[in-house]
């Protein structure tokens, strides 16, 4: 064989050899992928994918996958945080129903007694009907919620956004006073307008104010701010309806988790609220298109509630 | 049933006369935070070496993740994350070039991985900075990003606050536990029990290569609350007496003869002559310790040694 | 296996031991090639021995930084096999010997344009003896990366694989020359280092029994060592 062959023969041997090998390891590569797969598919692990050559291609795959993974452990856990946040709820509901009416049963026992007056056993009958009350107020509260959640849409109308806060403001106001509040309203004489369901407005209002009622101290103010409907073809600004008060224990509060459905405050439990109230005035400023939102600034919390 | 991550049966490893670690039967569940207490030269390191598959072991089973034959062990391995002794790396490298050597051998695809693992252990800065250069924390902390690199399922730690200061402290602990709500399961050494004690659900206490003692944290706080422990002649009226005219509810009848009291209200020699006064005698009266420090010194006392 | 030899890519080029030890091999090839006697193909196939410590450094190169560190048990405690493990590094040491080899030679026909060695010094082999020879040399070479890997996957210390390799290939060489003059001169063909020097100076010359004897020398070393590597390996302790 003429001697000038052998160096192209070897070279042409390697190059088979090399071509040989790359197949091979790709090959491989891609059952490993698969077996990782079907060990991630068999056991909850937080694996992912890796690989043993560097074809492009193959790495591209894998990463596409592996960020699959990624949002699905993700979701996973939120689904997890969800659960136990859940359950965390459904006890502190029965705990919350569970007090009043022990409490009002409670007190039946001791309207009992045949020894009692007239007058006091009034005043227990009187206690056992609040309880009961507030009792209706939660299970409404926690109907209307999941009702909400479901629901259709309710129809829309214009409402005059000034005359309603006013109506709320004063029949909470023998309650504000009560509880010694300063209370600073800055509310037009002249109507402001907007596009909601009245129902659903006061509701809002209701929930916002009976918030700062609770959760509030010494003070808080309800500013409402019309908007105008700007140029045909400009934006207009919402109107603005803004509640602020001063809390009690402001580090105590943690602003993204304020809407949350349940969410509450005060881990403890002192307080009545199922933290179903904003969460509430959420989604009934959503369904109606607005949007609120909330500050906290030192130990003010503000909530704005934009309306169309 | 929680999945079982780690499982030995009769593990022993011997060095000459001496058994470093003998006839030891671990488990540990998924989502554990598993503390192994003890102190130097008990055993912890050398049982994490077999677990690791540094060192085979002179007999008994090891079960990791559902994986018995040395292969499988070998295999399941990759879903593991440790650190040995002290972090191990290539000295002349940076911190950077040494995570990027380990993320190329593991075949990790992601190419933000070594940056993103500095950042999570607290050294972004400290990239360019060669390993022989390291602190003694900075080193710990490399080793532990090391070990999360490739996502374990199983972080092994062996004396990871070792040579950190406070402030590292909090960070690692803070770290571990998030990582525990992310459902990594971790298993951590060490002979300081007041760290292990902030994070870990289950305890292992290991001595002269035993496995002393293996519980929950809640049953360990059980057995470490402070309590009088009386001996009497009849328990059982003792503890009617107890109940009955001292008016004490948190004790325990431990035997026939012998009662544990966690109610602190009446000091011990109060105790002892209270229960005289109503036809008790007490023929012993020992004060128990209330913290883990104290427990464990009773736990390796040879004069009290209880197999668990 | 792929991703150690990468990541070990990766750490030697970091490391900047390898660019080093070419710089050397290239100087001092050139050297010999500038200044040597013989004609140039042959300066480096017989100066042989002038490569083996470079072999030797990037053997340690390699595959002792692991050991020395104790960076070894990240590897293995993370499930790499620890065949793979000595395979990739076998592999890769060797293929950075053979690098390191081939080009020297190149190397040395390069300096050969610059200054030609005199007529009657010239080359009279064919570039098939030539070719031969470089491949069964690079057989040996495989033989002595082997060996040398070995020593230190079974030491797994540094320093002491260095003295340990340059006694059996340079030691064992000195000893078995000083015993052949004892009347065995036979013996000094058993000589690892001796038989790789033969396949080169005079491998037109070389019987056809000397040949296989010499393969069958580097065989020897090379299975003996890499089956005892393995499986003293697989079964140690690793501290």
């Amino acid at each position: 064989m003429p001697i000038g062959f052998i160096p192209p023969v070897v070279l042409l041997v390697l190059a088979l050899l090399i071509g040989v090998i790359y197949l091979v390891s790709l090959r491989r590569d891609i059952c490993g992928l698969t077996e990782r797969l079907d060990c991630i598919e068999k056991h909850d692990t937080m694996m992912r994918l890796v690989t043993q050559t560097r074809d492009r291609e193959v790495v591209a795959l894998a990463l596409k996958i592996n960020g699959l993974l990624d949002r699905h452990q993700s979701e996973q856990l939120t689904l997890r945080r969800k659960d136990a946040q859940l359950r965390q709820a459904l006890t502190n509901i029965s705990h919350d129903l569970r007090t009043p009416l022990t409490s009002a049963v409670g007190y039946l026992q001791l309207m009992e007694d045949p020894a009692l007056s007239e007058a006091q056993r009034l005043a227990y009958a009187t206690v056992v009907r609040t309880k009961l009350d507030t009792l209706t107020q939660l299970i409404d509260q926690l109907f209307a919620f999941t009702q909400l959640v479901e629901g259709e849409d309710a129809p829309l109308e214009r409402v005059n956004l000034a005359s309603v806060v006013r109506d709320i403001l004063a029949s909470y106001y023998d309650d504000f006073t009560h509880a010694g509040f300063v209370v600073e309203a800055s509310i037009s004489e002249q109507p402001v307008s907007v596009i909601a369901n009245e129902d659903a407005v006061r509701r809002i209002v209701q929930n916002l104010l009976g918030n700062a009622l609770s959760h509030g101290v010494e003070w808080f103010s309800v500013h409402l701010e019309a908007g105008d409907e700007g140029q045909p073809d400009g934006e207009g600004q919402p109107t603005q309806l803004t509640i602020t008060n001063r809390l009690t224990e402001p580090e105590a509060l943690v602003i993204d988790q304020l809407f949350n459905r349940f969410y509450t405050a005060d881990v403890s439990r002192t307080t009545k609220s199922t933290g179903l109230g904003l969460a509430i005035v959420k989604l009934l400023v959503e369904q109606m298109d607005g949007s609120v939102s909330a500050t906290l600034e030192g130990n003010t919390l503000a909530i704005t509630v934009l309306f169309k | 049933m929680s999945e079982i991550i780690l499982k030995t049966t009769g593990l022993t490893k011997t060095y000459g006369q001496q058994h470093a670690v003998n006839q030891v039967n671990m488990t540990v569940h998924r989502g554990d935070v598993y503390g192994l207490v003890g102190q130097n030269g008990a055993g912890k390191t050398t049982l994490i070496r077999l677990v690791t598959g540094l060192t085979l072991p002179n007999s008994g089973e090891i079960e990791l993740m559902g994986a018995h034959t040395a292969s499988d062990l070998q295999h399941v391995r990759s879903r593991l994350g440790s650190i040995v002794e002290s972090p191990a790396l290539y000295p002349n490298l940076t911190a950077t070039q040494n995570l990027e050597t380990y993320r190329l051998q593991r075949g990790i695809l992601e190419r933000d991985c070594v940056a993103r693992m500095l950042a999570l252990v607290g050294l972004a800065g400290a990239g360019k900075k060669r390993f022989k250069d390291f602190s003694l924390g900075m080193k710990q902390r490399l080793g532990l990003g090391l070990a999360l690199m490739s996502n374990p399922d199983f972080l092994i730690l062996d004396e990871p606050i070792n040579g950190l200061d406070p402030t590292g402290i909090v960070e690692i602990r803070d770290l571990i536990k998030r990582l525990s709500s992310e459902g990594v399961t971790i298993l951590i050494s060490s002979h300081i029990l007041t760290e292990l004690a902030q994070v870990s659900t289950r305890y292992g206490f290991i001595h002269e290569g035993k496995l002393l003692l293996e519980v929950t944290d809640r049953e360990l706080a059980e057995r470490c609350r402070r309590a009088s422990h009386i001996t009497v002649d009849d328990a059982a009226h003792a503890a009617t007496v107890l109940e009955g005219q001292l008016g004490l509810r948190d004790f325990k009848v431990v035997s026939a003869t012998e009662i544990r009291i966690y109610d602190q209200a009446l000091q011990p020699a109060e105790l002892a002559r209270a229960l005289f006064e109503h036809g008790i005698f007490v023929s012993g009266l020992q004060q128990l310790g209330d913290n883990l420090e104290e427990f464990f010194t009773e736990l390796i006392d040879p004069r009290n040694h209880q197999v668990a | 296996m792929f991703n150690i030899i990468r990541a070990d890519l990766y750490r030697l080029s970091h490391g900047k031991v390898i660019y080093s030890t070419y710089a050397l091999l290239f100087a001092g090839i050139a050297m010999g090639a500038l200044f040597s006697e013989y004609p140039a193909p042959l300066v480096v196939t017989t100066q042989i021995t002038l490569v083996i410590p470079f072999i030797l450094a990037i053997i340690y190169a390699v595959c002792a930084p692991d050991f020395n560190t104790a960076a070894i048990k990240n590897a293995l405690a993370n499930g790499s096999p620890r065949t793979s493990l000595y395979a990739a590094r076998l592999i890769l040491s060797f293929l950075l010997s053979e690098l390191l080899y081939l080009l020297g030679i190149a190397v040395n026909f390069a300096a050969e344009l610059i200054s030609p060695a005199p007529p009657e010094m010239a080359y009279v082999g064919s570039s098939a003896t030539l070719l031969t020879s470089i491949a069964t040399q690079s057989f040996m070479i495989l033989a002595m990366v082997a060996t040398g890997c070995a020593i230190i996957f079974i030491s797994r210390r540094g320093v002491v694989c260095i003295a340990v390799f340059l006694a059996l290939f340079f030691g064992v060489s000195i000893a078995l020359s000083i015993i052949s003059f004892a009347g065995v001169e036979w013996i000094v063909s058993y000589d690892f280092t001796y038989t790789m020097g033969r396949f080169a100076a005079q491998f037109g010359d070389l019987e056809q029994a000397e040949l296989i004897r010499g393969l069958a020398l580097g065989a020897f070393y090379l299975l003996a060592s890499t089956a005892l590597g393995v499986v003293l390996f697989r079964r140690s302790e690793i501290k």
